[in-house]
């Protein structure tokens, strides 16, 4: 209570003063730093509002205290062309240092497949960290309560998502045939929040929110019966290994299903795109830094952004916001799989870029 | 699958325990302040045209991460709700929406600001503002029990029929000539086809740009749609807003009284506003034309809309502040926003870890009322705060229209770049303008071109998900055939109002200007020229990317050519600048609706039948006609200072555009002494980059130049 009122006390200096402040920050510390005293731009590729946006700003608000020199951090919403247009910005700007891109999985994977706008040297762009998510693939109870009588319907199955191309519904759809499930997608919903309200009205039968979307919406309709969830698609660790993502840890992977109700290891070409899919998930808010930064700056972001991701006011309001403490990648897990992306075989590019537009 | 039934009997029996606890929060003395603190911002900053309510709640968005949820609703919706009842003021005073929701005040509003008549139309819209959002209060906190099945029956075809409810709205907002105005609304909608094509993936009427490939942003289409034209004539014209040099002897309280003379038009207006605010996709932009079409019809004088008519302030107005109940209850009820702003509200109830679903109508209704509590008090106490200043507000309707320009234009121009901060969108909006201009110059509305715009990725998404979940069965569903009668039952209204309207003496004739004629052809010629260039990508494109544009342009296309075939052929004038439906119904409400959009240009931009001398008895008492060629000389050099000022953002940013626009125009235009206009540009700049850049921290668009000023 106390912290909201000084929260609305600054906030009415602020107003009135007409000023957005900053100049708090000059009492003891030491050392002179690179930082101290400077502002941080996030570019958000998105609207906000969104579940990523509000990572995004528990980014912003909990990164300056783990940063020497303490500098203020503001967030900027740049979108536009599925990230093109904050990318190309970060790439066009100063390497400074002091402007940071988050990237979503979409972005990475438009950016894959050579999407138009997308050609900015994010392989060559450094990592400061990311924050990995899954996807979940949920169905109505009355189509399927588990995986295994799922697998039994013959019909087609409609499945309802945003738009094609989009990352989750590449990986829906890779997912699925790595089943045999017959699945017909319709697009057009506006997020994943309406595919939620499509599948109450038996509009759709199935759905693949992110688990950052699956927690607040679908979740609660799973525990009360009307939705399964028949699995995630995880995320990638350094070893390479697909694990079960933190936020739902309930839920068994596709990898993990699939050699038990097949008996053997997932192969083949389709694997192998829905391999690379799953590995934007693991970068799914990712945050990256002009190209030509000084390797001694992205070390302090770098660094920072672990120190962060330990720190207890970030556990607690991740605790808050999503209802479990969201784990953010370490930096050679988040290096390993853009590292795989990046040498994804150009056979499955061709799958991939084939397989985006309907 | 059913609802189960255990959530409605919960909610009825927490009822009052959860209002008695909201009720508790509300009067916890952090959380009124945070009421009280929300309402000042979102009263200030919802006169900034383009501005609103989407910068204001995202900058107030870190600071809700350690409140309370009550604390954080406070100070969110608190600012929310006012920032609805400022923006309507914005439109009254100076024609210019401060965003797209609020552009329906200026049909009335506008004139009566022009009568000096600015403080009767706010009061109205104030007071109309404050009984709608006390209805739309009262719907959210009456639905809670039964808002989960209501909004599960609203399936996609029945969204998508709510769409062409809204398109039928263009009936009552196209002018005389119901053609044009169909034709209109084509080009909406096929500008809204403009981008990414949400079922197919295919990228349609880019240009190749990659601005256009998420679509056309719709802040700087509304804004310079109405505001260039606007400026480019105050520029013109040289005269104060208000035409009439005498001082505002209306009242506020006038406005009051009226709203309760014409509580008809307030009611339906806010009923409109919460019914179509449920429906996502559809939202603000459209209800308020909805209602201010239904004031219209029901009006027993039709022919007073446009040239300043009470209900055409009150039914926009309480639609306006009705619509945000309404919208929460989708976002509340599913976490499905209505609004850019609402998806902001929605990352708020994510900062709280709060689940918008079931939870918000059982476990946590609590929140849910104190919602409504909110919405009711803010808007209260936002408009008593605001009541005793509007006569002081309304002085700026008195001031030298060439002193406002230049700072009216700064905010034109930065509302419609912080839609996604790039050069763009400054360009987009100029260019809109001039076409906006000229539309109005050869007599074609404007509006419908705003509605389809708006409507039509709702439209056709939900046509193409209605078709390809339901198949043809979605045209049976029973929700659907209710709103097919709706659409009936408006259109035959809106006819009905259309030749119910008295003409005025000899109006038919008089307002047949030399204009009326050339610029159908040539307007009808380019709206040919662009349905075939549409035709001509589309045939590259799928079948499923292709087929909804191609109806759009083929149907536009030939209203185009049957106008064209009118006007050429038909010999009569009278007939030859109309369509059939219009014939001898000049005078009709549609035709002042005209008058009304012609209005905003001036008197001697006048084009319909009809319109002149609607408003020129009004214009001519104070003001001697300006010569043709002055009249000319001044339009150009108008938008001559839009474009030089957007060049000067372009190469060098907005904070020096201020300072060298601001200093220049009011030397030069306004005929200030140097050291007047450089005071008045310096204190302007300085005072642009503490709220701009500074405090709002808007993304304004890279500059050419990096030249680093203040």
């Amino acid at each position: 209570m106390r912290r909201s009122l000084t929260a609305a006390l600054v906030m009415s200096l602020v107003a009135v003063a007409g000023c957005g402040g900053g100049a708090e920050g000059k009492s003891a510390e030491p050392k002179s730093d690179y930082y101290r005293g400077k502002t941080i731009k996030i570019l958000v590729p998105f609207a906000p509002g969104g579940s990523s946006d509000v990572v995004a700003r528990l980014v912003a608000r909990e990164l300056p205290a783990n940063l020497p020199g303490k500098p203020t951090i503001v967030v900027e919403n740049l979108p536009g062309g599925g990230g093109a247009i904050a990318f190309q910005r970060l790439a066009r700007g100063k390497s400074d240092a002091l402007t940071i891109g988050v990237a979503t999985s979409g972005n990475v994977l438009r950016h894959l497949l050579k999407e138009p706008g997308h050609d900015y040297p994010l392989e060559t762009m450094p990592l400061i960290g990311a924050v990995p998510g899954t996807d979940v693939t949920v169905v109505r109870s009355a189509i399927a309560k588990d995986l295994d009588s799922l697998l039994k319907v013959d019909d087609v199955v409609t499945g309802g998502n945003t738009a094609p191309g989009s990352q989750l519904a590449l990986v829906h759809q890779f997912g699925t045939a790595l089943w045999g499930l017959k699945l017909k997608q319709v697009f057009g919903f506006e997020g994943i929040g309406d595919v939620a309200t499509a599948l109450e009205r038996k509009e759709v039968d199935m759905a693949t929110p992110t688990d950052i979307g699956y927690i607040p919406t679908y979740k609660p309709l799973v525990d009360s019966g009307k939705f399964t969830a028949v699995w995630q698609d995880g995320v990638v660790e350094a070893s390479g290994e697909i694990t079960r993502a933190p936020a739902v840890p309930d839920i068994p992977t596709l990898h993990e299903e699939y050699k038990r109700i097949k008996g053997t290891e997932p192969s083949g070409v389709d694997w192998d795109a829905y391999r690379i899919l799953v590995a934007t998930g693991t970068v799914a808010s990712a945050l990256f830094a002009h190209a030509d930064t000084d390797p001694k700056h992205v070390k302090t972001l770098r660094d920072a952004f672990q120190k962060m991701a330990a720190s207890p006011e970030w556990a607690a309001q991740t605790q808050k916001s999503f209802s479990y403490q969201v784990a953010v990648a370490s930096t050679e897990a988040g290096e390993a799989a853009l590292k795989e992306i990046n040498a994804t075989e150009p056979e499955v590019v061709k799958l991939l870029q084939g397989s985006s537009k309907k | 699958m059913e609802i189960p039934a255990v959530n409605v009997a919960n909610s009825y029996g927490d009822l009052l325990p959860a209002l008695g606890g909201s009720f508790e929060q509300l009067f916890q003395p952090s959380v009124l302040l945070l009421l009280l603190l929300g309402v000042l911002i979102g009263g200030i900053v919802g006169f900034l045209p383009g501005v609103g309510a989407l910068v204001t709640l995202t900058l107030m968005l870190p600071f809700t991460f350690t409140m309370s949820p009550f604390e954080s609703f406070a100070l969110l919706l608190g600012a929310y709700a006012v920032i609805a009842t400022t923006g309507d003021l914005t439109s009254i005073l100076i024609g210019v929406p401060s965003h797209p929701d609020s552009a329906a005040l200026i049909m009335d509003g506008y004139p009566l600001a022009q009568q000096g008549q600015a403080t009767r139309a706010m009061g109205a819209a104030v007071a109309s503002g404050t009984i709608g959002a006390l209805i739309g209060a009262a719907a959210l906190a009456l639905s809670v029990p039964i808002v989960r099945p209501l909004v599960l029956e609203l399936g996609s075809p029945e969204t998508f029929m709510l769409a062409m409810l809204g398109v039928a709205v263009v009936g009552s907002v196209s002018g005389r000539s119901i053609l044009k105005g169909v034709i209109g609304g084509g080009l909406g909608l096929i500008l809204a086809a403009v981008g990414t094509n949400a079922q197919t993936g295919v990228p349609r009427f880019t240009l190749d740009s990659l601005y256009l490939i998420d679509g056309i942003p719709l802040v700087p289409i509304a804004v310079g749609m109405f505001a260039i034209p606007e400026l480019v004539d105050m520029h013109r014209r040289r005269t104060s807003i208000a035409l009439e040099r005498r001082t505002d002897n209306s009242s506020a309280w006038q406005g009051v009284l009226d709203t309760f003379r014409y509580r008809g038009a307030m009611v339906r207006g806010s009923l409109i506003g919460v019914g179509i605010g449920t429906v996502p996709g559809v939202g603000g932009a459209v209800s308020q034309w909805m209602s201010y079409g239904s004031a219209v019809a029901a009006s027993k004088t039709p022919e007073k809309f446009g040239k300043g008519a009470m209900e055409g302030v009150i039914a926009p107005g309480a639609c306006n502040n009705s619509k945000e109940g309404g919208q929460l209850i989708p976002t509340v009820a599913f976490g499905l926003p209505g609004s850019a702003a609402m998806a902001i509200l929605l990352g708020a109830f994510l900062i709280q870890g709060l689940n918008p679903g079931p939870e918000m109508l059982t476990t946590h209704l609590d929140v849910t009322f104190f919602m409504v509590l909110v919405l009711v008090v803010a808007n209260v106490v936002g408009s008593a705060l605001c009541f005793p200043l509007l006569k002081y507000i309304a002085l700026i309707t008195f001031v030298r229209g060439e002193l406002l320009v230049p700072f009216i234009l700064v905010l034109v121009l930065v509302g419609a770049a912080s839609s996604n901060g790039v050069m763009e969108d400054v360009l987009l909006a100029l260019a809109v303008g001039v076409i906006a201009w000229l539309m109005k110059w050869y007599g074609w509305p404007i509006v419908p071109v705003l509605l389809g715009l708006v409507l039509g990725q709702t439209a056709e998404t939900n046509l193409s998900i209605s078709i390809n979940v339901h198949g043809a069965t979605w045209l049976y569903r029973p929700v659907v055939l209710v709103l097919m009668a709706v659409i009936v039952l408006a259109v035959a209204l809106a006819y009905r109002s259309r030749r119910r309207g008295m003409p005025m003496d000899g109006i038919e004739d008089e307002g047949e200007d030399s204009r009326s004629r050339p610029g159908t052809l040539i307007g009808s010629a380019f709206v040919v020229l662009i349905t075939l260039a549409v035709l001509a990508e589309a045939s590259s494109f799928t079948f499923a990317a292709r087929i909804y544009p191609q109806i759009i342009a083929v149907v536009t296309l030939v209203c185009a050519l049957l106008l064209i075939g009118r006007t050429l052929w038909v010999r009569n004038r009278e007939e030859a600048s109309d369509d059939a439906e219009s014939h001898g119904t000049a005078g009709s409400p549609a035709s002042y609706v005209d008058a009304g959009l012609a209005y905003l240009s001036g008197t001697d931009v006048l084009t319909p039948a009809g319109s002149a001398q609607a408003v020129s008895h009004l214009v001519e008492t104070q003001e001697a006609p300006l010569a043709h060629d002055v009249s000319t000389k001044r339009t150009l050099s108008g938008f001559a200072w839009c474009f030089a000022a957007a060049m000067v953002i372009w190469v060098v940013g907005f904070v020096p555009c201020v300072f060298v626009l601001t200093g220049l125009y009011l030397r030069f235009v306004a005929k200030l002494s140097w050291l007047k206009a450089l005071i008045i540009a310096v204190t302007f700049a300085v005072t642009f980059d503490a709220v701009f850049v500074e405090f709002l921290r808007l993304q304004l668009p890279p500059t050419l130049l990096d030249v680093p000023l203040l």
